[in-house]
């Protein structure tokens, strides 16, 4: 009976035992110290530096017991600690990108540690503006305008710390790469667009070229519009390379794509996969497919023209409007013949397919047929042409032009370019005998220059051969 | 009733407090068991697994040969090991070649801890293959380390970028005639129809022997028929039109 009370209640015992053995007296005594808080309390948490300029962080620290603390510090980006200082003072040597950055306070006294993280842009130490080429004492050099208007003389030999004989004959970039091309009379180079470091030269850009160099004239360079192709026109050559956007795919080019033409120095991506040339011999469009290495005649048209048999020569040449991607883009060029000069066009239709434009000899238009520089809206229906010191605005559709400024006697202009992304600003190089000048003009709703003048002026080049927009090749 | 339902619960809290104490055991994790694997390998992209043909030929070498070796592949499927292992290949149905005359399959050593290895299948530069093309199906064969591994295909992932194809049998052909090898079918659409006479001319223009797409790249697959129409042309200014075997005038498209 005894022993059955014993196994009903052990249950309970169990429970009872167990409980007790759970709790024990904890007989610590807890000590609290105020510790040292710090903060760090900076309202600036995102920087944006160009490579290899400096970047100086100064935080600002707030700590509630100063008194008798030291603390060890760490900046780090990644896993990699790029200072101990509390002060962040570097040259960056980041590639361009957008980085996390940790800062690390850690006190001396106690090890707690307090963290704050920043964001740091790195650009390209050249990262947008205008490549000015020119030729200084017979040596070429391309300089840059920075889009913060700061200037850069000779940023190539800068950045490879070697020197680039001979004179200069063009500049190209990519219309998205990083990297563009710089034609001299001895030489073609590749060079990093955001730092200039040079990527290559003629045996790996050019290895397979029949003749050597130099080019006697001014080469073309561009991508066709789907990007994965390159051509240069040279001496009324063509020659083609894989391309793609970044320097790991862009290939060799070919020797002379073989062929009976002499080309005008243009390229010009007209739809995603066909890539239009000129033929200045036979008066003629040509064509290449994208991947293809066959120059061929471009097919008759109907229309305003016949691309196969145009029977002008080509004198200049520049873009209108576009697709948002660039995959189809319209072109303009200036035509001869024994009667004068005619303004015609490609373009292309809601499917991609190539159409002939515009067909206009240019009537009520001064000098137009001593003019030397082109350059086009893609906004209006509006061109520019310069002769001498002197800029004149064409209108196409009342086919006449009027003059809208005028250099001082003595200048020439020798080159104007578009501002492509907007059509509202006007570039122009000039020489004034072997010393070349910059002009930024501002272009209103007319298409005319801002209060009549230019709005930013740069001196100091050499004899400007050519200018270029430092992000926008099409 | 509710003594017994008691006196149940009471047991079966002892049964449960005794069946507590060993309901918790060690388990050891099942691993693979088996022979270890081995089988053909290549990346879908390269069109060279099972149901395509590779080839070679002495004509196609910059120099005379006797003998050469070609590399093929394979995969090991299993455990890796810390100890050198042996792999054999062994000719299967279909095979004209002659073993000790046209090839050679020696039983290979393969370094410790490797997956990926080239197994040196040996060709002999022999008098039937002057008017022959011989074909040689190989197959893994057992050995003290492998039999035959897993078989299909390995998706691409984010680690390994290629898809790939591990597969039993392969084929090659063999000559030392200029026959059109098997990786013409891409070079088709920009060097045109394969002959023996267009071959050597490639050769002596381009300087290489080996146009396969591996070898010559995206970039000489464009820009070489390129470099041939232009030298080409220089030929035919010179000599008047190059003519293949077959009487047929050379041309690159």
């Amino acid at each position: 009976m005894h022993l059955k009370h014993f196994f009903k209640l052990s249950p309970v015992f169990i429970v009872i035992v167990l409980a007790f053995a759970a709790c024990k007296k904890d007989n610590q005594s807890l000590k609290y110290d105020q510790i040292n808080d710090i903060k760090i309390t900076d309202a600036t948490t995102s920087f944006t530096v160009a490579q290899r300029d400096s970047l100086i962080i100064t935080p600002t620290l707030s700590q509630t017991m100063p008194a008798g603390d030291s603390f060890t510090y760490s900046w780090k980006i990644d896993s990699n600690v790029i200072s101990t200082s509390q002060n962040l003072r570097i040259k960056v040597t980041l590639s361009p990108g957008t980085y996390l950055m940790t800062y690390r306070v850690t006190s001396n006294r106690n090890g707690i540690y307090t963290l704050k993280r920043y964001t740091v842009t790195v650009t390209g130490i050249y990262p947008d503006g205008w490549y000015i080429v020119n030729n200084k004492d017979g040596k070429g050099k391309v300089s840059l305008i920075r889009t913060d208007d700061v200037f850069f003389d000779n940023p190539m030999e800068v950045a490879n710390n070697k020197s680039y004989p001979g004179k200069a004959l063009a500049v190209y970039n990519f219309g998205k790469g990083g990297f563009f091309y710089y034609f001299s009379d001895q030489n073609v180079y590749r060079f990093n667009m955001n730092d200039w470091l040079e990527l290559g030269d003629k045996s790996s850009i050019l290895p397979n070229l029949a003749t050597p160099l130099p080019f006697k004239s001014a080469p073309a360079f561009i991508l066709d519009a789907s990007k994965f192709d390159q051509f240069i026109v040279a001496d009324g050559s063509l020659y083609a390379g894989i391309s793609g956007s970044t320097s790991e795919n862009v290939k060799p080019f070919t020797q002379r794509i073989p062929g009976d033409y002499d080309l005008y120095p243009g390229v010009f991506p007209n739809t995603y996969d066909l890539t239009y040339f000129y033929d200045n011999a036979k008066m003629r469009f040509m064509r290449m497919a994208i991947f293809s290495r066959i120059l061929e005649d471009a097919p008759k048209t109907t229309g305003s023209f016949d691309m196969a048999n145009v029977g002008r020569k080509m004198i200049a040449s520049d873009r209108g409007i576009s697709t948002i991607f660039e995959e189809e883009i319209e072109w303009y060029f200036i035509m001869q013949d024994n009667n004068g000069r005619y303004l015609m066009s490609l373009t292309y239709d809601q499917f991609g397919s190539t159409l002939v434009g515009v067909n206009q000899q240019m009537v009520n238009s001064p000098e137009i047929g001593s003019a030397t520089n082109f350059a086009t809206s893609s906004i209006l229906k509006q061109l520019y042409y310069t002769v001498d010191n002197r800029v004149y605005l064409y209108d196409m559709l009342a086919n006449s032009a009027r003059l809208i400024y005028t250099f001082p006697a003595g200048y020439v202009i020798k080159d104007i370019e578009m501002q492509r992304t907007t059509s509202k600003r006007l570039v122009i190089g000039v020489n004034n005998g072997a010393a070349g000048e910059v002009y930024y003009f501002d272009i209103n709703a007319q298409g005319e220059f801002n209060n009549s003048t230019y709005a930013k002026k740069f001196t100091g080049f050499g004899e400007i051969v050519q200018i270029a927009p430092a992000r926008k090749n099409l | 009733m509710l003594i017994n339902h008691t006196r149940i619960m009471k047991y079966l809290l002892y049964v449960t407090i005794v069946l507590s104490l060993f309901s918790c055991k060690k388990e050891t994790v099942e691993t693979y068991q088996g022979k270890d694997g081995v089988s053909f390998f290549a990346y879908t992209d390269q069109q060279l697994h099972t149901t395509a043909v590779r080839s070679y030929s002495f004509a196609f070498q910059k120099t005379v040969k006797t003998r050469d070796t070609m590399y093929i592949p394979l995969r090991l499927t299993g455990k890796l090991s810390d100890k050198p292992r042996t792999v054999l290949l062994k000719t299967a149905a279909g095979t004209t070649a002659t073993a000790g005359v046209d090839f050679e399959l020696k039983e290979v050593t393969i370094p410790p801890g490797v997956y990926i290895f080239n197994y040196p299948l040996v060709l002999i530069n022999s008098v039937g293959m002057a008017s022959h093309v011989y074909r040689i199906v190989l197959e893994p064969a057992e050995t003290k380390d492998f039999t035959l591994g897993t078989l299909g295909q390995t998706p691409a992932t984010t680690a390994n970028l290629r898809t790939e194809e591990n597969f039993r049998y392969l084929k090659i052909d063999v000559s030392s005639m200029y026959v059109r090898p098997a990786y013409w079918d891409i070079l088709d659409e920009d060097f045109g129809e394969f002959s023996a006479v267009k071959y050597k001319f490639m050769v002596k223009v381009l300087g290489i022997t080996d146009f396969s797409l591996d070898s010559i790249g995206s970039d000489g697959l464009l820009n070489f028929p390129v470099t041939l129409r232009n030298a080409l042309a220089d030929y035919e200014a010179a000599n008047g039109p190059l003519l293949d075997e077959n009487g047929q005038e050379i041309s690159f498209p």
